[in-house]
């Protein structure tokens, strides 16, 4: 069912520079060409009776009920299926289409319960509306006949429930599934009074391949598809928009809200990067922000082996300040810093590193993106001048070719992947890069036209054996290059990538990738018309991902694709608002704005607005933070949603270096991995609770607005702004839109950014400012951010990590559609039901070799440590490749990966490392270890919660 | 193993020096090898491998090696007791 406060126009929108006029009911209206006549009379305020139809979803021509009378056009056409036409004269209602309304409703409403009164869609029922607008009176039917009223409910899946005695076969969560979702799911059974909707093989939806995404729930007209939530808890009375915690799309919802509690998340129609669509976790997924597992009151202890106690805030702010005082007293200035993550709104993030630079002293501060999309940040900057995605996701539709490099969009970005594989299934081709069989190489209606399986660890020597086809087979765009980028960077380039060495036949053996493909694939990108490249972690998180990534740039700068939609550089940002805390400048090196601590004159800038001096040198990177702990040097760390201990490599040398501390101070919702070692613990908000902004990987600037209060008594934003008023440095923000209104004073590509104009026009992308005074969807296009584009000499080196007969596969790390990262959030909630647990996937060579079968458990081991681990036997993995996920902390995944990282960013190689995989039959050390602590841990916070309640 | 530790810092150096590697101009890739030491490497960790070198460590890579020359560790940072600047020799 839609939110309970959109209105529906029948049909999609359509873009045309040709406008018609017609006259509808004697009033003349003006649309585009293209646009049904049904959606014309909405917007002329008549509202046509309809059920088949839905604004989100192309006209079905069905039901029957949106008959209207066009004059010279023979009978009663549907108008949901009827384009206008130029002076055409409609009539919606006269004496013979309302008896043809009366009678099609006559016909559902014989097959239909009449239990309105106790339905869930009560009050919001386009049925019921149906059968009120038409003036249905009388079922002339009766109700003896055979009907469909006895058959049962499917409430197999935890968030819905299908009750088929509602449906009307009006087909609408059959093509929500194939038009929006891509899934194909959903298909109609059988003929005419048999005709059912049918999950896959007539399977329950759990079995089904359906992936729960919600858009058939969404467009049911009847109570048929609803929410368990609703059903449980009834209508809402009203709605707030705001904005998903969970990945980088950045989707639009409606919290439908009684008071202050959720009844259900809704897909905002008008959502400028999701476009009323969902995925599992923004959709359902939200069970995490009441969880009993959440920390409501503050805590203090003086070891990490005491139990907790539960104080007052101003206790807790007090020991927190006073302690990293102390610290800095005795152990200097820079042996203190912090962390911020994506969970933190822009305006969070920009507290935080505030108090660090301004309070703490130094630029001991850094972010999530270190160990995801930091060498996109270094990489792009260097190449095009800006530290960002090129395009906004529409950009895909006007594209030709789509060239996926270690990415899994459908798992990742699946709302952008739903956009995505409708472009690929309207002719569009795909090449993907990636050593697995991802979903998208080949999907219903979809098949990649290339499925470059390459060898963890080769990806420069793949784009590098790409481009050699490019430059010596005559494919690169001269006069783009020659007008908007450096000609000598280009030439140096150029001459490079023609060696022999980086020929798709000599890098053959390196890859894995045959010859003929490498070259028939780099043809199809430079010659088969706006080719547009989407790239994620298995990109970045590799010794070589800054190298990459400018090797991906010189791949588009040659071919001529950035600068216009359809085209261009696009890095997956997989989190909400990882692109937000880069550009806040959550960073030891850069301010806001990605400009460099030493630069004079933009220090000058921020320290007459904030009043202090400010150190010129770049501070600490989480690596080295750990680091400079093992060397007695760094002894007091504030982490604001951020969990290190789980999701940053090698996490025995992580741990130990947490423990060196004196004082860690986590905010956040639980008792996380990085918590345990904690000696402060500030209970933090969920995005539920805040107010302020995220950045998607658009960089798309998008409210999140509180739909309760927080729950814990005090915003993030305002427990920083306590710690640093504590510290000595004031804040005394009133709104966390002042905080936005500072940082587009100091923030050349934010100076038009503010809350009132992200009100006004939905959502905002920067650079947002005098120049792009609405915005910019597309960057470079007239010229490159730094001027002229520069091509980087991008040499293949080959990642330290080796295989060898100790360690001979190579274990690679990726995610799963249904847990979110760490899985903080989405394994308090029903999601567990589609993955419960990490596994080692292998193919099935490697687990014969080995004596292994799927459910086995097997012992994972590397030159950094041992985990266990149940196997799954599967051939989307290569032989000699090993995959798992991360998002359960028992499997210790980051264990055993290494401290091997980028060269220019330190982003840790989580795509490469050696391993070897045993059958065993228990337990690893590590994890015996782990539950041992876990176990100690969670007692200590349940003493503080025993003292709590007397 | 400390990444501020001379195997660690020899280890970062030399694989920023195998980047610039493949520059053909050998004074760029002096330059972009010194300056992203400037840029982003801490005054610790910048004066550790001048201290490396000053002491005779031969672990470096050729290039790395001569970029060092343009690793400057100046002035301390504002706030802090100002020591003279160090370049290495």
């Amino acid at each position: 069912m839609i939110s309970i406060e959109e209105t529906d126009l029948g049909t999609p929108h359509r873009e045309s520079e040709k406008l018609v006029t017609l006259t509808i009911d004697g009033t003349e209206v003006t649309v585009p060409a293209g646009t049904s006549v049904m959606r014309a009379a909405a917007l002329a305020g008549t509202k046509v009776p309809k059920l088949c139809a839905t604004e989100q979803l192309e006209a079905f021509g069905s039901c029957r009920l949106c008959l209207v009378q066009i004059e010279g056009m023979k009978g009663l056409p549907a108008s949901c299926t009827t384009l206008v036409g130029e002076g055409m004269k409609v009539t919606t209602q006269n004496q013979k289409i309302a008896e043809i309304r009366r009678g099609v409703m006559e016909l559902y409403i014989s097959d239909h319960p009449l239990d309105c009164l106790t339905c869930p869609a009560n009050g919001h029922c386009e049925l019921q509306e149906m059968a009120g607008a038409v003036g249905l009176r009388e079922v002339r039917y009766g109700y003896e006949g055979e009907n469909h009223l006895s058959l049962g409910k499917d409430t197999s899946n935890p968030y819905f429930t299908f009750d088929a005695s509602k449906c009307i076969v009006c087909s609408r969560c059959v093509r929500a599934c194939e038009e929006q979702q891509g899934t194909f799911a959903l298909t109609i059974q059988g003929r005419g009074f048999e005709s059912k909707v049918s999950p896959s093989q007539n399977e329950s939806f759990m079995d089904s391949e359906c992936v729960s995404c919600g858009a058939c729930v969404q467009a049911c007209p009847t109570a048929t598809l609803s929410e368990k939530s609703l059903i449980e808890k009834g209508q809402a009375e009203h709605s707030i928009v705001t904005t998903c915690a969970y990945c980088g799309v950045g989707c639009s919802f409606r919290a439908e809200m009684k008071g202050e509690e959720v009844v259900r998340m809704v897909p905002n129609k008008d959502g400028h990067a999701n476009h009323g669509h969902s995925c599992v976790k923004g959709r359902f997924a939200i069970g995490y922000a009441t969880h009993k597992d959440r920390i409501l009151k503050p805590m203090i202890r003086a070891n990490i082996s005491d139990p907790w106690r539960e104080v007052s805030w101003e206790e807790a702010i007090n020991h927190a300040s006073s302690e990293f005082k102390r610290i800095q007293a005795k152990y200097g200035r820079d042996s203190i810093g912090g962390i911020t993550s994506s969970r933190c709104s822009n305006e969070e993030t920009y507290l935080v590193q505030k108090l660090i630079r301004a309070g703490f002293g130094n630029n001991n501060v850094d972010t999530c993106a270190r160990v995801c999309h930091s060498p996109t940040g270094y990489g792009l900057k260097q190449t095009l001048g800006e530290s960002a995605g090129t395009q906004d996701f529409d950009s895909v539709m006007k594209s030709d070719v789509i060239f996926v490099i270690g990415a899994n969009p459908t798992d990742g970005h699946p709302v952008f992947a739903s956009q995505m594989k409708r472009r690929l299934r309207q002719g569009a081709k795909l090449i993907v890069a990636d050593p697995r069989r991802i979903d998208l190489v080949k999907s219903p209606h979809i098949e990649a036209s290339y499925h470059l399986k390459l060898f963890p660890g080769t990806n420069v020597a793949l784009i590098n054996s790409l481009a050699h086809v490019i430059v010596t087979e005559g494919l690169v765009k001269e006069d783009f290059v020659r007008a908007r980028c450096e000609v000598d960077s280009f030439e140096k380039w150029r001459d490079f990538v023609a060696l022999e060495r980086n020929s798709p036949e000599a890098m053959e053996p390196v890859t894995g990738v045959p010859a003929a493909e490498i070259r028939a694939a780099a043809r199809l990108y430079a010659t088969g018309g706006n080719g547009a490249i989407y790239y994620g972690l298995g990109v970045t998180e590799h010794s070589q991902g800054s190298t990459m990534v400018m090797g991906i740039a010189n791949l588009a700068m040659a071919t001529g694709n950035v600068g216009r939609e359809g085209v261009g550089v696009n890095p997956l940002r997989g989190q909400n608002n990882v692109q937000g805390s880069c550009d806040m400048g959550s960073f030891p090196h850069e301010f806001p704005g990605y400009r460099h601590v030493s630069d004079n004159t933009v220090r000058h800038l921020f320290e007459t607005t904030w009043g202090v001096t400010l150190q010129n040198e770049p501070g600490l990177r989480i690596p080295n933070m750990f680091e400079a702990a093992l060397d007695g040097e760094f002894k007091g760390l504030y982490l604001e949603g951020e969990d290190i201990a789980q999701s940053d490599p090698n996490t025995q040398h992580v741990t130990a270096a947490l423990s060196a501390m004196e004082c860690i101070v986590v905010q956040d919702l639980f008792l996380n991995e990085t918590a345990k070692f904690a000696h402060v613990f500030l209970p933090g908000s969920s995005f539920l609770e805040k107010d302020g902004t995220f950045t998607n990987a658009e960089r798309r600037i998008s409210r999140v607005r509180k739909v309760m209060e927080p729950k814990s008594g005090y915003a993030d934003w305002e427990i920083t702004q306590l710690l640093s008023n504590a510290m000595g440095y004031p804040m005394n923000y009133k709104h966390p839109s002042e905080i936005m209104d500072e940082i587009a004073k100091l923030t050349p590509t934010f100076t038009g950014v503010s809350f009132k104009k992200i009100d006004e026009m939905g959502s905002i992308q920067w650079p947002c400012n005098d120049a792009h005074p609405n915005g910019t969807p597309t960057m470079h296009v007239d010229e490159f951010v730094r001027g002229k584009g520069r091509f980087l000499v991008t040499e293949y080196v080959p990642t330290r990590e080796k295989v060898n007969a100790k360690f001979p596969l190579i274990l690679t790390t990726g995610r799963i559609l249904s847990q979110y990262n760490v899985g903080a959030q989405t394994r308090r909630t029903e999601n567990n039901q589609w993955h419960d647990e990490d596994r080692i996937e292998m193919h099935p060579h490697d687990a014969e070799e080995r004596g292994i079968k799927t459910d086995d458990w097997v012992g994972v081991r590397s030159r950094a440590g041992e985990t266990v681990l149940r196997a799954k036997v599967s051939d989307r993995v290569q032989p000699g490749v090993v995959y798992t996920t991360f998002h359960f902390p028992e499997s210790g995944a980051n264990v055993i990966t290494t401290d091997n990282s980028d060269w220019a960013t330190n982003c840790p190689e989580y795509k490469v490392t050696a391993v070897q995989a045993t059958r065993v039959s228990q337990p690893s050390e590590w994890q015996k270890r782990f539950r041992t602590f876990t176990e100690t841990q969670e007692s200590l916070l349940k003493a503080a919660e025993t003292v709590s309640v007397k | 193993m400390s990444s501020d530790g001379p195997e660690q810092i020899v280890r970062m150096a030399n694989d920023i020096g195998n980047f610039f590697r493949a520059e053909p101009d050998r004074k760029v890739a002096l330059d972009g090898i010194s300056n992203h030491i400037n840029k982003f490497w801490t005054r610790r960790m910048r004066q550790r491998l001048l201290d490396y070198v000053a002491h005779g460590g031969n672990e470096l890579d050729e290039l790395p090696l001569a970029a060092v020359k343009l690793v400057v560790v100046a002035a301390a940072p504002v706030g802090q007791p100002a020591t003279p600047a160090v370049v290495a020799k």
